[in-house]
């Protein structure tokens, strides 16, 4: 047995609650594992155990028993963990320490004192299994996200541990890189025999390549422990808050019922010929609603053009509008000149030729707070947002830097954290909130202004499908409501397909497509030029001899709204 | 405050010149012997053929001029002003020293005198004088190898490693840096000229805070990566940087005892303070 828990507990010293609640769980050697869970879950906590982080760098209590290779964990040392486990963490950017990428794969072999001389063969064949021989000596910044992956994956492959341990491995990434990840993590598991073990949210981007078991967390106890099929043939996930796979949710919806042996873990092996009749009629009994009649345009882009360095351009002759009411996504990969677009509209930086126009207002006659007063943007990391200790203050500083008075100020506070859901947290400090509840913060803010406009900077980072579910659903209904007109950056598919209508796809800082979204998500050759890929939903539709994949998105999108609702 | 385009920065640039080709423990002591040389020094001929060399060797890192020029500027303005604000705190100051007054222009109590404007600029080119070579140093020198070359002369490799660890992620907490700004300055806090000095550096504390945060956060992320990939087991450890000192190196070391020899020497046996030629 490669790992044992028996009854295993753990509470976080500066919890009063145990995170993980009697842990019984055996992984055999070579197995392929995913655990998964909402935030809260443990499911990060079983991680950090595994790789030694607790009890060694972060401390409370443990109970039970954690056995490794056969022995007992509690008499281990920091090394003897790092002798089994090799982890690839979540963020890869923070925990590059070297400057070059072969120091960087080298940086174990530093810590155990390898002479010089041996370090050069070991780490150029180690960056020959990930592909990465020919940059030894960039910096691992200027890499892509894939290859940033591949650089860590490089750096734990060089020690030669029997168990890799991924900790949110696609988090950061887009979706072509993250499907590319998820080969490489197979390919290592067959070829090298490895036993796998990945912590993820995101199930159906993980199960692109076969997986042997899946645990399921949820308040610190193990709730299922089964085969994929099996789980994705019950009800669990849905219970458990976490994102079925969109194509069993279209197949659902169109009432057919899954079962262990159809084999529904992959889009591949799964036999739809028994279900073409039940999807058909569904689709063929469907309507689209007409579209809403086009509202006058609300922010306009004429040839915007901007850089940084004066040689590339970072955002290269673009030219859009978005409409009163619209709820319109932005896509591209890392570098492709999104968050530039958003400097530009916010003002920080200006453009070197082309305008901005808001309600035919041209935004260079506005300083940066008078525009922030109508388009207001929420940026990816909330820790860069909030400068106040406690929420109420943090809502409010826009208003008072805006000489509101103060009973009016706390008047619209209070409404807005009633909207956002954090009324009760009011008097909370801010330390003390998660990193989802922090971006509702900054979220509660921003509208506590009153924008017009709201540009939402990847708002699904770092949190679970049930709290931006949560989130979003209420920036959507004051869309509605309200008729905010709402633009959201972001690569995380299944966000844009729920909740955008039209989409804006930038490329090498130009845009190269602006189309309804099922449009967009109609046309593979063009997504590939964003990093992008079709998802599973046209995938089946394909499968199924459905020509339309435009109104079959549609439809299902439609479906599933009314069921929100209801 | 509009953001500004920032094209210059101050790092390690690699243009694969000969003083990239030396080793890191040569760069080091030669920078440590440079001031040496430049704090035992009053002498103006020596200060300035140590600008004049100093600035050959920035010419000789192949660095485009472009990405230094608004430093070596405002380093020069910077050194200006403090020659200025002596002149206005002891007026009399070179008189002392070269024990002679020749008054150029009497002005009373700020009598501007021959022997002021000499120790002036004599003091202003010799704090000037260490600047190129702290920017041949940064240039030429990869962090990591510095790091490796002071575990080499003796400095623990924990310090070493956090030197090298903080000029790595220097440029990401700039990006943190601007980020924060971009945002704070959307909520209306000013920090431009056309708030008060105070009430901008008040606002300056909205930057700070969520900045020291940021980077705590990144902190305790940098170091679980490390303690996972064995950083600190052992009492020592072997850097994939290092490289072996050539025949080159140990020439340049050897020059550079030779003449920090010499400029002792030099302090040692003479009597005056200043070289002052017009006495």
């Amino acid at each position: 047995m490669q790992i044992e828990f028996s009854d295993f507990s753990f509470q976080y010293k500066s919890l009063d609650k145990p995170t993980l609640k009697n842990i019984n769980l055996k992984i055999q050697k070579g197995e392929k594992i995913v655990i998964i869970g909402a935030s809260g879950s443990g499911k990060s906590t079983i991680g950090r155990c595994l790789n030694g982080l607790i009890p060694h760098a972060i401390k409370g209590q443990c109970s039970g028993q954690l056995n490794i290779a056969g022995k007992d964990t509690s008499r281990f040392e920091m090394q003897h963990y790092t002798e089994l486990v090799g982890t690839v963490l979540q963020d890869t950017d923070s925990q590059f320490v070297g400057l070059t990428v072969g120091e960087d794969i080298a940086f174990a072999l530093e810590n155990q004192c390898t002479p010089t001389v041996e370090m050069y063969p070991v780490v150029k064949s180690t960056a020959q299994m990930v592909e990465l021989e020919s940059m030894l000596d960039r910096s691992p910044q200027e890499l892509s996200g894939g290859q940033k992956q591949r650089v860590s994956l490089a750096g734990i492959l060089v020690d030669d541990v029997d168990i890799l341990l991924f900790d949110e491995p696609l988090a950061a990434l887009d979706p072509k890189t993250s499907k590319k990840t998820i080969e490489i993590i197979d390919q290592l598991h067959r070829d090298a025999g490895k036993t796998i073990i990945i912590i993820e949210h995101r199930l159906e981007d993980v199960l692109h390549r076969d997986v042997d078991r899946i645990i399921l967390m949820a308040e610190g106890q193990i709730v299922a422990d089964m085969t994929p099929d099996e789980l994705l043939a019950s009800s669990l996930l849905e219970t458990h808050g976490i994102r079925e796979p969109l194509y069993l949710s279209a197949l659902k919806s169109a009432g057919c019922t899954l079962n262990r042996n159809d084999k529904p873990a992959n889009l591949r092996s799964l036999s739809l010929e028994q279900y073409k009749g039940d999807v058909l009629d569904w689709f063929n009994a469907s309507h689209i609603d007409a579209l809403p009649i086009e509202q006058p345009a609300l922010l306009t882009l004429s040839g915007l053009t901007y850089s940084y360095n004066g040689d590339v351009n970072a955002v290269d002759d673009v030219s859009f509008s978005v409409n009163k009411g619209e709820f319109v996504s932005i896509l591209g990969k890392n570098g492709s000149g999104k968050s530039t677009l958003t400097k530009l509209i916010m003002g920080v930086v200006e453009p070197d030729l082309g305008k901005i126009f808001l309600n035919d207002q041209d935004l260079a006659e506005l300083s940066i707070f008078e525009r922030s007063q109508r388009v207001g943007v929420v940026m990816q990391n909330p820790n860069h947002m909030i400068s106040h200790h406690m929420i109420v203050d943090e809502v409010a500083f826009g208003l008072r830097n805006r000489g509101v008075d103060e009973k009016i100020i706390d008047e619209k506070v209070m409404h807005v954290l009633t909207l956002c859901g954090l009324k009760k947290y009011r008097n909370w400090p801010i330390d003390a909130l998660s990193y989802g509840q922090k971006k509702r913060v900054t979220i509660a803010s921003i509208l506590v202004l009153e924008p017009e406009l709201l540009i939402l900077d990847e708002p699904t980072a770092g949190q679970d499908y049930r709290s931006y579910t949560a989130m979003l659903s209420f920036i959507k209904e004051l869309n509605a409501n309200l008729g905010i007109t709402v633009v959201i950056i972001s690569h995380d598919m299944h966000l844009v397909l729920e909740y955008t209508t039209r989409s804006i796809v930038l490329s090498d800082s130009k845009l190269i497509a602006d189309a309804p979204m099922t449009d967009v998500f109609s046309q593979p050759d063009l997504l590939a030029k964003a990093n992008l890929t079709t998802t599973s939903l046209y995938e089946l539709a394909v499968h199924l001899g459905i020509h339309d994949t435009s109104a079959f998105m549609q439809y299902f999108i439609q479906t599933e709204q009314a069921r929100n609702i209801a | 405050m509009k953001a500004e385009k920032i094209s210059f920065g101050i790092s390690y640039i690699d243009t694969k010149s000969a003083l990239h080709q030396l080793n890191g423990i040569t760069k080091f002591v030669l920078f440590m012997a440079w001031v040496t040389v430049v704090l035992t020094t009053f002498d103006l001929r020596l200060i300035i053929a140590l600008v004049c060399l100093g600035l050959l060797l920035l010419k000789m890192t192949k660095v485009p001029v472009k990405a230094y020029r608004a430093l070596l500027i405002a380093t020069a303005s910077v050194l200006s002003l403090n020659a200025l604000f002596m002149f206005l705190l002891a007026p009399q100051q070179g008189t002392e020293f070269m024990g002679t007054e020749t008054v150029l222009l009497p002005l009373g109590f700020y009598s501007i005198t021959q022997e002021t404007l000499f120790y002036l600029v004599t003091i202003t080119l010799k704090y000037f004088s260490m600047f190129p070579i702290a920017l041949v140093f940064v240039f030429t020198t990869h962090p990591t190898e510095f790091s490796a070359s002071l575990n080499r002369l003796g400095v623990p490799y924990k310090i070493a490693y956090a030197v090298s660890l903080t000029l790595r992620y220097l440029p990401e907490i700039k990006k943190d840096y601007v980020n924060i700004m971009h945002a704070q300055q959307a909520r209306g806090i000013e920090l431009s000229k056309k708030a008060s000095l105070f009430s901008r550096l008040k606002n300056l504390t909205n930057i700070l805070g969520p900045l020291i945060f940021t980077s705590l956060d990144r902190t305790e992320e940098i170091s679980n990566a490390m303690t996972l990939r064995g950083f600190g087991r052992n009492k020592s450890r072997t850097w994939y940087s290092l490289k072996p000192l050539t025949g080159k190196d140990w020439v340049c070391l050897l020059t550079i005892i030779v003449c920090v020899s010499l400029a002792i020497v030099k302090r040692v046996i003479e009597p005056q303070l200043f070289w002052y030629p017009f006495n």
